[in-house]
């Protein structure tokens, strides 16, 4: 039950913010790009808050690149390797039966959640 | 690898590259289903996952100078090869998952996995599928309430 209460939860405080905004409540403008703020928080060392910054709503990404939908009902980081194994089984025709071995190589650290 | 290597549970199965990987060589496609206690359970997944390898390979980083900053579902290749006893064998390599923006899921896909999971409620079929073809004209439906009393 915890993937979609938590997107649901992130989309009600988007709400609930915007709302306060437009209420005119007032919190610290540089949330986003400060020291101790969401990137720092977030962030890994390659990311760069300016350039984030920079990009947002230029386009939202809700409009370009869009929306992903999820094929299969699982974590996204498994789901390329999931196509992967369809495409090879209706390309080699393989089943449990006759398949001698099956490896499936992911770039380094993509083997988290 | 990813967070359950040996899931135990179909919510554990959710997160686990092996189970998923073994799952689609079983039975050759996925659905709810492959996610419940039931399937993963299957004894025949044990026979499976001795032949299935899973590891992190540099070759799969390509060029993206942003690599660090994508999560683990979006960031470079991942390559999946087989080889059947006799011999032949096949790889294919993937930079997005289908139903990405760059190769987004046909309305059947989407139709397939829409039906699927009506399957687990109490759902008249029929009913379902009226409400499916409302929902792909969603920008021109006068009244939404004619979808939420198909669903109901």
């Amino acid at each position: 039950m915890t993937k979609p209460l938590h997107t649901g939860w992130a989309a009600r405080s988007a709400l609930a913010a915007i709302q306060l905004a437009r209420s005119g409540f007032t919190a610290a403008p540089d949330v986003l790009e400060a020291p101790a703020g969401f990137f720092a928080a977030y962030g890994v060392e390659a990311s760069k808050p300016e350039a984030a910054m920079e990009q947002l709503g230029r386009p939202w990404v809700l409009v370009d690149p869009g929306l992903a939908l999820k094929r299969f009902p699982c974590c996204y980081a498994v789901h390329r390797g999931m196509d992967g194994v369809l495409q090879l089984r209706h390309r080699l025709g393989f089943t449990a039966a006759n398949l001698e071995h099956l490896v499936c190589r992911m770039p380094p650290g993509a083997s988290g959640c | 690898m990813l967070t359950y290597p040996q899931p135990k549970t179909g919510l554990e199965g959710k997160f686990s590259l092996q189970y998923a990987l073994a799952a689609g060589v079983l039975d050759g496609q996925y659905t709810l289903w492959s996610c419940t206690d039931e399937a993963v359970h299957r004894t025949q997944l044990h026979a499976l996952y001795p032949r299935l390898s899973v590891a992190e390979d540099p070759r799969c980083t390509g060029d993206d100078p942003l690599l660090e900053t994508r999560s683990s579902g979006s960031r470079g290749v991942v390559e999946v090869e087989a080889v059947r006893t006799d011999g032949q064998r096949a790889t294919v390599r993937i930079a997005r998952a289908p139903g990405h923006p760059s190769c987004e899921l046909t309305w059947d896909d989407i139709a397939t996995k829409f039906m699927d999971c009506v399957t687990h409620t109490r759902i008249n079929p029929g009913k379902a599928e009226r409400a499916f073809g409302i929902l792909k004209r969603l920008e021109t439906c006068v009244d939404v309430r004619e979808v939420l009393t198909l669903l109901h």
